[in-house]
C-alpha cells in the first residue's frame, strides 16, 4: 500500500518536474524569439483589421446600344466603373461594419436611404453579412449628351455571400443576377440612382482564350505526363535564389543569378523547377508590369536552360474571407492570360499546402476558395495543366477531378510517404500523382544536436528515390536547391529550433558547393 | 474511497465526451417547397408558403429574402407540413426580382423568384435638360431625358409611353411620343437657325415635370463695319470720339448674344497700337476714343474671337495749331511759350502738353502743361551760355536758342 502510494507520488512528481521544463524551454524560445523579431507595425500602430484598399472585381464592357444617345469617351467608362464598383465595396463593408461607411458619396439623396435600410436591417438582428461581387459585364444603353446621365445593365453579376451570427457562419451562398442600372454625376461623383434586380441574361462572356497547339506543352496521358509526342518524367527541385528567398525572389529580382543557377540545375540532372509567385509581392489584384516582366524572364530563362516550371500561386495568401476573392481572381486572371501560351510552364500550382490553412481558417472557407479558384484558372489559361500542393496525402485527393495531376508533400518518414502513396494511388485512381516537395535538413547544432548530416541526407533521397520508383515512377521536386542564411519566421516556426534546421535543406551548401545528394540526380 | 487518479480519470473521460458532443456532424437531408405568386405590384403582402420535407418538428429554417437593394433574413420553425410566411409591404415596396432562399443548418434547400412590377408614374417626374443652351446654327444639339418613377421611387417599367411638347424659337410647338427604355427615356432636340428659347415638357400618365428651358443663342457673328459717331477733326487730345459696331449678326441673320465681347484694334499716328475690348448691347459695340494728340491718321479695326471682323476705319486728325509763340523772359530765366492759339482763334485748351527737347540732347526733355495759353520752362539752375532747343506742340515742332546770362 505504502510502496504504490510512493510510485504514485514519484510519477505526479516526475510530471509536474516535466511541465516546469517545457515552461522553461518555451519560455527561453519565446524570449528567443522576441529578441530576434521586428515589431509588428499593425499592432504598434493600432491599424485597424487589414481589409484590401481596392476591390477588382472582372469587369468586361460588352457592345453598346445601336443608340446610347452620344458616345462615350474610355476616360467616362473608366470614372464610371471606378465608382460603381467603389461605391459596391463601401457598401460591402458597410455590412461588415453594420453601420454606413463612407457610403453617401456613392448614391443620390434618393437612393441612400435604400442602401442604409438593408444594413440597419441586418444590424438590428445581429446578423453580419459578408458579400463581394466577383463578375461584372456591362452593356451600355444611354449617356447623356452633357455626361451626367448614364445607363447601363450590369449582365450576370457574380455575389457571393456568407451570413454570420455571433461570428458563427449560417451559410454562404452564390447567386447570379442582372442589374438596370441608372448614375448621375453629381459634385464629381458618379451616384447610384437606380438598381433593379433583373433574371439574369444568357450572355456570356466577350473574352474567348484560344486553344493552342498542346504539343507543345506538357500534357498528360493514361497516368503519365507527355511533351512533344514523348513521354516526360518531371524530376525537379523547388528553387529560391540563395540570397534572395521566400519574398525577397521578387522585391531584390536578379536575372543574372537566375541565369547561373538554372543552368546549375541543369547539370545537377534536373529537368523541372517549382517557383513561387507571393501574393503580396505581386501586389494582389493590380499585378504591376514589372513583376510580370520578372516572371516573363524566369520562365525564358528556364526555356534557355530547357526547365519546365511549376508555378506555384498565391503562396502566402492566407485570406479566405470574401473580400479576397476578388484580388485573387485578378490576380489569376493578369498571370495566367499572360502567359497562357508560354511552353516553358508545366503546370500551375494554385495553391501551396492549402491544408496547412485548415488548422487557422474555417476549413469550409479554404475549399470555398479553392472551388471558386479552380474553374477561373482552367478558364484564363485552357493549354496548361493545373495542379494543387497539398502538403499532406491524406488531403490530395480533394478537388482530384478538378486538377490535371495531384501534387503533395511530404517531410514525414519513409514509412509515412509509402503509406501516403498507397492511400492516394486508392483514392485518385488513374491520376497522375507527384511528389512536390521532400527533403530533410542537413543541420546539426544547438538546437538539434543529434540532427542530419550530408550522409543522413543523401541516404533520405536515395530511398525516396526508391520509393517512388517501386510504386510507379512518381514525378518529384526535391527541396530545395540551396541552403539559406535566414528564414523568415512565418516558414517554418517563430523558435529557433524550428528556424535552424529550415535552413540546411538545401542539395548545395551556401557557397554553392555541393551536398552528396546533389549527386543523385544525374 | 475515491482516490485521486480515479478523479483524474472522470475528469479526462468527461473532457473526451464533451468534445464529442461538439465534433459531432450535423446532416440534413431536407427539403423544402416554396409557393407563391411569380409576379406582383410594389407595396402589395406577398404570402409565400413553404413545404418542409425531412426537416424534424421544432427546426427552425432560415428564409433570406434578397431584393435590389439588400437582404433580410427570417428564422421560421418548422410546426407542420406547411409554413405561411408573410413578406412586410415595406420589403415589397422595391420592385426587381426578389430571390428567396430557405437554408436549414447552413445548406440551401430551396429557391424562388418573385418579380416585383413597379407602379404608374409617380410625382416628381424627373427630367434633365442638357446642354443648357446651344448654337442655333442648325447642327448643334441637346438633349431632354426623363427618369420617371413609381411613388416609392422606383423606375416605372420598359415601354412606358411619355410625350414630349416643344415649343420652338421660331414659333413651332410640337409633341414627340416616346417610350421608356431601360430606365430612361431621352430625346434629342436639333437646333434651328433662328435664336431664341425653347421649350420643353414631359409627361406621362397625368404626371408632368417642370418647364425646361433651352437657350438656342446665334451662332458666331458675319463680318461686320464700323464707324465714327461725331469726331472733331483735330488731334486735339482732349475731345472723345465714338466707335460704333453695325449690328452683330450671325449668318443665319440672328442678332448676337448681349455681351459679345468685340476687340478693337487701333493704331495711332504716332505708330503705337493697342486693343480696346467692349461688349454688344442689342447686337452693337460702342467705344469712346480720346482724339489722338498728335495730327495723322488713326486706324481702326475690329473682330470678335472666332467670328467675323470689321472694315478698316481710317481717320484723320489735323493739328489745332499752325504755330508756336515763344518767348524767353531773362528777368524771370523761363522760357514763355504762348500764347497758343488753335484753329478757331482760341487759346489751345489747359493742359495741353508741352514737349521741349535739348538739341544738343545733353540735357533730359522737359514737358509742362498750358495754363491760359501759357506754358513755362524755368531755367534758373541753368549754368549760363546758348541752348538751341526745339518746342513741341500737337505734333508742331518750333527751333528757339535759349540765351541764359
Amino acid at each position: 500500500m505504502f510502496k504504490n502510494k510512493k510510485r504514485s507520488y514519484r510519477i505526479y512528481l516526475g510530471i509536474i518536474v516535466l511541465l516546469i521544463a517545457s515552461l522553461a524551454l518555451s519560455g527561453i524560445g519565446k524570449a528567443w524569439y522576441y529578441f530576434n523579431s521586428g515589431a509588428d507595425r499593425s499592432r504598434a500602430l493600432n491599424l485597424p483589421p487589414n481589409i484590401p484598399d481596392a476591390h477588382t472585381p472582372l469587369i468586361e464592357w460588352l457592345p453598346d446600344d445601336p443608340n446610347t444617345g452620344r458616345a462615350m469617351e474610355p476616360f467616362t467608362r473608366q470614372q464610371i466603373m471606378g465608382d460603381y464598383i467603389r461605391g459596391l465595396y463601401q457598401w460591402q463593408l458597410s455590412y461588415l461594419a453594420g453601420k454606413p461607411v463612407g457610403l453617401k458619396e456613392y448614391f443620390t439623396p434618393s437612393s441612400y436611404p435604400k442602401a442604409l435600410n438593408t444594413i440597419s436591417t441586418l444590424e438590428r438582428k445581429k446578423l453580419t453579412l459578408h458579400q463581394t461581387d466577383l463578375e461584372h459585364h456591362i452593356q451600355l444603353h444611354f449617356y447623356s449628351a452633357d455626361g451626367q446621365i448614364v445607363s447601363f445593365t450590369d449582365k450576370r453579376v457574380l455575389h457571393k455571400q456568407r451570413l454570420y451570427q455571433n461570428n458563427t457562419k449560417l451559410f454562404t451562398t452564390e447567386s447570379i443576377d442582372d442589374f438596370d442600372v441608372v448614375m448621375l454625376l453629381d459634385d464629381g461623383y458618379w451616384r447610384l440612382k437606380h438598381f433593379v434586380k433583373r433574371t439574369p441574361s444568357a450572355t456570356t462572356s466577350l473574352k474567348k482564350d484560344s486553344l493552342l497547339d498542346k504539343s507543345k506543352m506538357v500534357s498528360i496521358r493514361k497516368n503519365q505526363f507527355w511533351l512533344y509526342g514523348k513521354a516526360f518524367q518531371p524530376k525537379g527541385i523547388n528553387y529560391y535564389p540563395q540570397q534572395t528567398p521566400w519574398s525577397f525572389f521578387w522585391t531584390k529580382y536578379d536575372s543574372t543569378i537566375i541565369k547561373k543557377d538554372f543552368r546549375k540545375i541543369q547539370q545537377l540532372g534536373f529537368n523541372t523547377i517549382r517557383i513561387f509567385i507571393n501574393f503580396q509581392d505581386f501586389e494582389r489584384g493590380t499585378v504591376p508590369e514589372l513583376r510580370l516582366l520578372q516572371l516573363e524572364n524566369v520562365l525564358t530563362n528556364a526555356e534557355k536552360a530547357h526547365l519546365k516550371v511549376i508555378v506555384t500561386l498565391f503562396d502566402f495568401m492566407g485570406d479566405y474571407r470574401l473580400l479576397n476573392f476578388a484580388p485573387s481572381d485578378r490576380q489569376l486572371e493578369t498571370i495566367l492570360r499572360r502567359f497562357q501560351k508560354h511552353p516553358a510552364i508545366l503546370a500551375w500550382d494554385l495553391k501551396n499546402e492549402p491544408d496547412l490553412d485548415f488548422k487557422h481558417h474555417p476549413t469550409e472557407d479554404v475549399k470555398e476558395w479553392l472551388a471558386w479558384i479552380l474553374p477561373r484558372a482552367k478558364q484564363y489559361d485552357p493549354n496548361h495543366l493545373i495542379t494543387i500542393g497539398w502538403a499532406y496525402p491524406e488531403n490530395a485527393s480533394l478537388f482530384k477531378d478538378q486538377v490535371d495531376f495531384v501534387s503533395f508533400h511530404s517531410y514525414r518518414s519513409l514509412n509515412d510517404l509509402t503509406a501516403g502513396i498507397d492511400l492516394l494511388k486508392k483514392q485518385v485512381n488513374s491520376k497522375a500523382i507527384v511528389l512536390e516537395e521532400f527533403g530533410v535538413s542537413t543541420y546539426r547544432g544547438i538546437w538539434a544536436p543529434l540532427g542530419g548530416s550530408e550522409e543522413k541526407q543523401a541516404t533520405y533521397f536515395r530511398e525516396v528515390q526508391k520509393i517512388l520508383k517501386q510504386k510507379g515512377n512518381v514525378p518529384y521536386l526535391a527541396w530545395t536547391l540551396y541552403d539559406f542564411s535566414d528564414v523568415p519566421a512565418d516558414i517554418a516556426g517563430k523558435y529557433p529550433w524550428q528556424r535552424n534546421p529550415q535552413r540546411y535543406f538545401g542539395i548545395l551548401k551556401k557557397d554553392g558547393s555541393p551536398k552528396k545528394a546533389a549527386l543523385l540526380f544525374k | 474511497m475515491l482516490k485521486l487518479d480515479h478523479i483524474v480519470m472522470l475528469f479526462l473521460l468527461l473532457w473526451v465526451f464533451s468534445r464529442c458532443k461538439h465534433d459531432a456532424p450535423i446532416s440534413s437531408n431536407g427539403a423544402v417547397q416554396l409557393e407563391s405568386d411569380s409576379t406582383l405590384t410594389v407595396g402589395a403582402g406577398l404570402v409565400v408558403g413553404i413545404h418542409p420535407v425531412n426537416i424534424p418538428l421544432g427546426e427552425k429554417i432560415l428564409i433570406t429574402c434578397q431584393n435590389s437593394w439588400g437582404m433580410d433574413v427570417l428564422e421560421k420553425e418548422v410546426n407542420g407540413s406547411s409554413i405561411r410566411l408573410i413578406l412586410s409591404k415595406k420589403f415589397t415596396r422595391i420592385s426587381g426580382m426578389i430571390t428567396l432562399k430557405v437554408f436549414y443548418l447552413g445548406k440551401e434547400l430551396g429557391r424562388k423568384q418573385i418579380e416585383v412590377l413597379p407602379k404608374k408614374t409617380a410625382e416628381p417626374l424627373d427630367a434633365y435638360l442638357g446642354a443648357k443652351s446651344i448654337l442655333a446654327d442648325g447642327k448643334d444639339w441637346a438633349m431632354i431625358t426623363a427618369i420617371p418613377t413609381d411613388t416609392f421611387g422606383n423606375p416605372v417599367e420598359n415601354h412606358t409611353p411619355i410625350t414630349y411638347e416643344i415649343l420652338r424659337p421660331d414659333g413651332t410647338q410640337y409633341e414627340i411620343q416616346a417610350t421608356t427604355e431601360n430606365l430612361v427615356s431621352f430625346q434629342i432636340i436639333n437646333s434651328l437657325t433662328k435664336a431664341g428659347k425653347t421649350f420643353i415638357g414631359v409627361s406621362l400618365n397625368g404626371v408632368a415635370s417642370r418647364e425646361k428651358e433651352l437657350l438656342e443663342v446665334a451662332d458666331f457673328p458675319v463680318n461686320f463695319t464700323i464707324k465714327a459717331d461725331s469726331h472733331s477733326i483735330y488731334a486735339d487730345d482732349h475731345q472723345f470720339f465714338k466707335i460704333k459696331t453695325s449690328v452683330l449678326r450671325d449668318r443665319n441673320n440672328n442678332i448676337m448674344p448681349e455681351g459679345t465681347a468685340v476687340s478693337f484694334l487701333c493704331k495711332e499716328p504716332s505708330g503705337t497700337g493697342r486693343f480696346l475690348n467692349s461688349y454688344t448691347i442689342d447686337g452693337v459695340a460702342e467705344l469712346s476714343m480720346q482724339n489722338p494728340k498728335e495730327a495723322g491718321t488713326l486706324e481702326i479695326i475690329a473682330s470678335v474671337y472666332g467670328g467675323g471682323k470689321s472694315n478698316v476705319l481710317t481717320l484723320d486728325f489735323a493739328s489745332p495749331i499752325d504755330h508756336i509763340n515763344a518767348r524767353y523772359e531773362a528777368v524771370n530765366q523761363r522760357l514763355n511759350v504762348g500764347p497758343l492759339i488753335a484753329q478757331l482763334n482760341q487759346l489751345v485748351p489747359n493742359g495741353t502738353q508741352v514737349k521741349l527737347v535739348f538739341d544738343n540732347n545733353k540735357l533730359p526733355t522737359l514737358l509742362q502743361e498750358v495754363v491760359d495759353g501759357h506754358a513755362y520752362f524755368d531755367f534758373t539752375d541753368l549754368p549760363k551760355g546758348d541752348y538751341p532747343v526745339t518746342i513741341f506742340v500737337y505734333g508742331i515742332g518750333k527751333k528757339f536758342v535759349i540765351n541764359r546770362k
